[in-house]
């Protein structure tokens, strides 16, 4: 057989993605359910989101530990009991908590969902927070928080967003002193006021019959509509500057460089700032990866993301480096950033990005599990999954020129902030 | 229950080929049987840094990543004490890209020096973030020349020390490729939505023209029984002590090796779990411990792991664990106990049949194991487990003289 091995084998591109839309159901109390039931697997993930900011804890540390220890006991059921009963059943629950969200998510064979699924209400609706138990959680979330605190890199995302945040509760903020300062009372309080259906919604996925609506209804349709918690508090203006933490012993450092962007989620804006974060830092190939670490080999890693949060739009670039390269690599960094906004984007390079972001696109839509979570993410932002058909478009349309304008409206590296924690 | 064809092509490159129409992407996954274990114990490190230089570009190919994301795919690797393992996920249409891509580099790898240099510092920048750069990133660095002092998996896959790597030369390089990287020493699994004629036709395309390599024979030497009781301490600038206690456990295709890892989950899988429950909840000892086995191919190590809370001494964490050994040797597990973490391996079976790269990943390794067929008996392996079992594998394993200790204190301030 002759054939080339030369030339690349003839390629598809991606001009259309489809994103199936989920059955929607309302509760008797007006929680909504989103449904993707095309599973090939007889299995089901059920995911109760709360939208709760953790402002409305007494102490950063609030919302997370309800959203840890919630499974442990209920009004009836001793500490231990309820975890039991659903591990006997191969079921499990995660949790997953943010910011702005906490959630709990429940994944069991569809087969036994019909046992399962009062255990999984006992759990939301019943939970109760014991002394003893709560004590327990908050000694060992200690150690672990003093363990992170011996990590580079959580200790520049630390000093990253301190800076950026200033007295913005988005800064985190957690001190040593929180974990003394919580009691089991200020955890009931955070969960009787705000896991509740003012601030729900369901997200089902994968194979099941309709009948789960309506026992969907029976445990969550009676949820008590509860306290709305109040989301909105945007951050303020953009910091800059530069700031550096000494770590003894340190042989890398965690480097942070970033800033605040004031653009609307969805917007052509946004879509437009999504493509050329790919091409600086967003993928395997970008010009992050291939100059600071497959030309200099400066790190294992580096990469660069814009993340919509529901009070700011942040970029970020993010690495670990040893230590004596720390300036080499801050320079380096600063060299790609300016080259978006001052040279244009080659064709060809454009073509690779909008290729791959498209490939991304595709993967994120395949199967059940994988719709519900893009589902959930643009959802929770005011989107619906028209979100991507809108990104697709604006990826077939998009002209190096005006990637460029963008870059340089957005991304001038005199509007970054710097941290950087470790030695230089 | 997983349904797939193989097939052999001349040269002894095995191809399985999973169809699944449920997806728009397809997975493309080769499994070279070449680990950690196959290396110079004097130039560790080899088999992950030459992971790396897979990627940097083949006779033909100067790139493999840009090609590949530019028919909108994505690809990595891993390399273990057993295998290296490539993978790329793409859309279906574009799964020549694929083929054409990793075909040229078992070919032939360009081997440029710019690409031994980079990759070089890549990798010790990642042994430093890793290993070294972390709390208690050195425990496995430790652990298993402790535990194992003949096999290779006395050292750790990323290698022994910086050095190894370090001293890496393009012969090496060459020689490593050319013993290792011959196609009767890979298995390849494409699943998607694909016909079978299709997988068979590229395949042949593509890699039918590669000569077949002299075969490699492994013959690694066996770690002798042990027969003593072994332990480490070492002080480190950590905020806390931890334990770490290994076992050698049955290997990896035998029957036992099933009931070690249920008596794993027994200890340690979820928060209803023996460990936790009693150590962490019950009675808090710990702040966190954990029972898990090392999954490797030849006898691997049953691990615990844990963080005694503050005023619990290392010693009496030991004990602890013992305790917990005695009462599993002593009591046969409740039958309940034993249906739970049968159910749980029944239920993250099917979670972990849901996407189409897990299916190829195991696809391989089960032919590696001896025969991918196996895949689908693999629950009823589990199943067939009995209380008596687990008490007896539990006796035959948990013995002080199996057992290598790592005492991690953490230095006074």
């Amino acid at each position: 057989m002759e054939f080339s091995r030369t030339t690349a084998p003839e390629i598809k591109t991606i001009s259309e993605v489809k994103f199936p839309s989920p059955s929607k159901y309302v509760l008797d109390n007006g929680i909504e359910v989103n449904a993707f039931n095309l599973g090939s697997q007889d299995a089901v993930q059920i995911e109760l989101l709360f939208a709760v900011s953790r402002n409305e804890g007494k102490n950063p540390l609030v919302a997370k530990a309800v959203n840890e220890i919630i499974g442990e006991a209920s009004s009836t059921k001793e500490p231990g009991i309820l975890n039991e009963a659903i591990d006997f059943h191969g079921a499990f629950l995660e949790s997953t908590y943010s910011i702005d969200h906490s959630s709990v998510t429940l994944f069991t064979l569809t087969k036994k969902l019909d046992e399962v699924l009062p255990l999984f209400e006992e759990v939301i609706l019943d939970a109760v927070f014991p002394a003893r138990e709560v004590d327990i959680y908050l000694t060992n979330s200690k150690q672990k928080f003093t363990v992170n605190q011996e990590k580079v890199d959580v200790l520049v995302r630390r000093l990253f967003s301190q800076q950026l945040y200033g007295d913005h509760y988005y800064a985190g903020r957690t001190e040593l002193h929180h974990f003394e300062e919580i009691t089991a009372a200020d955890l009931s309080d955070f969960y009787n006021d705000f896991y509740k259906a003012s601030n729900c919604s369901i997200i089902v996925s994968g194979k099941f019959d309709d009948s789960i609506f309506e026992s969907l209804n029976k445990s969550f349709g009676k949820m008590q509509l509860g306290k709305k918690s109040i989301l909105e508090l945007p951050v303020l203006n953009n910091q800059i500057g530069k700031y550096f933490h000494e770590k003894e012993g340190a042989i890398q450092s965690g480097i942070r460089v970033g800033k605040l962007l004031d653009v609307d989620y969805g917007s052509e804006a946004y879509f437009k700032l999504k493509i050329i974060n790919t091409v600086f830092g967003g993928y395997f190939g970008s010009r992050l990866m291939s100059n600071i670490r497959e030309d200099k080999g400066y790190t294992y890693g580096i990469g660069s993301s814009v993340s919509y949060m529901k009070n700011a739009c942040v970029f970020t670039i993010a690495t670990e480096v040893g230590a004596d390269v720390t300036n080499n690599t801050l320079i380096e960094i600063y060299k790609e950033l300016t080259r978006l906004s001052e040279e244009l984007i080659s064709e060809d390079e454009l073509s690779v990005v909008k290729n791959y972001i498209l490939g991304s696109i595709l993967k994120a839509s395949d199967g059940a599990f994988s719709l519900a979570q893009q589902f959930k993410g643009v959802n929770f932002l005011g989107e619906d999954l028209s979100f991507f058909q809108k990104y697709i478009s604006v990826i077939n349309t998009v002209t190096p020129l005006e990637l460029k304008d963008v870059a340089k409206k957005f991304l001038q590296p005199d509007t970054m902030l710097e941290a950087i924690a470790g030695k230089k | 229950m997983i349904s797939f064809n193989k097939f052999k092509l001349d040269n002894g490159l095995t191809v399985i080929h999973h169809q699944d129409d449920s997806t728009p992407i397809a997975a493309f996954n080769i499994l070279y049987n070449v680990g950690a274990k196959d290396e110079d114990e004097s130039k560790t490190g080899f088999a992950h840094l030459f992971e790396h230089l897979m990627f940097g570009g083949s006779v033909n190919i100067p790139n493999f990543d840009t090609p590949l994301q530019m028919a909108g795919g994505q690809s990595n690797a891993f390399t273990s004490n057993d295998i290296t393992n490539y993978y790329c996920t793409l859309p279906k249409d574009n799964i020549e890209t694929a083929f054409w891509l990793d075909s040229d580099r078992l070919d032939q790898l360009a081997f440029t020096p710019k690409s031994l240099e980079v990759q070089r510092s890549v990798v010790i920048e990642e042994f430093k973030q890793r290993y070294l750069n972390q709390p208690y990133g050195d425990v496995w660095l430790l652990l298993r020349p402790l535990a194992y002092k003949v096999h290779p998996y006395k050292w750790a896959t990323i290698g022994k020390e910086i050095k190894h790597i370090e001293d890496a030369t393009m012969e090496d390089v060459k020689a490593f490729f050319y013993k290792h990287y011959g196609p009767q020493n890979a298995i390849l699994c494409v699943a998607g939505d694909l016909d079978l004629e299709l997988v068979k036709s590229l395949s042949e395309k593509w890699f039918g023209g590669i000569d077949a390599r002299t075969k490699y024979e492994r013959s690694l030497p066996e770690e002798p029984k042990q027969d003593e009781y072994r332990e480490l301490t070492v002080e480190r600038d950590v905020p806390n002590d931890a334990l770490y206690m290994a076992f050698h456990m049955p290997e990896r295709r035998s029957k036992d090796y099933y009931v070690a890892d249920l008596i794993s989950d027994v200890l340690s899988r979820g928060q209803s779990a023996r460990l936790y429950k009693e150590y962490v909840m019950d009675n808090p000892k710990f702040n966190d411990i954990h029972a898990y086995v090392s999954g490797s191919m030849e006898k691997g190590l049953f691990v615990f792991s844990g963080n005694p809370a503050e005023g619990v001494s290392l010693k009496e964490a030991q004990d602890l664990i013992w305790n917990a050994i005695d009462k599993i040797k002593t009591e046969l597990v409740s039958e309940r106990e034993l249906e739970k973490v049968k159910n749980k391996v029944e239920s993250s079976n099917v979670f972990g049949e849901m996407s189409v790269l897990n299916k190829a990943m195991s696809l391989c390794f089960y032919e590696l194991l001896g025969n991918a067929e196996n895949i689908n008996q693999e629950v009823d392996k589990y199943l067939c487990i009995t209380q008596e079992d687990v008490q007896r594998v539990a006796q035959e394993m948990f013995n002080k003289e199996n057992c290598s200790v790592l005492n991690y204190k953490a230095k006074k301030k």
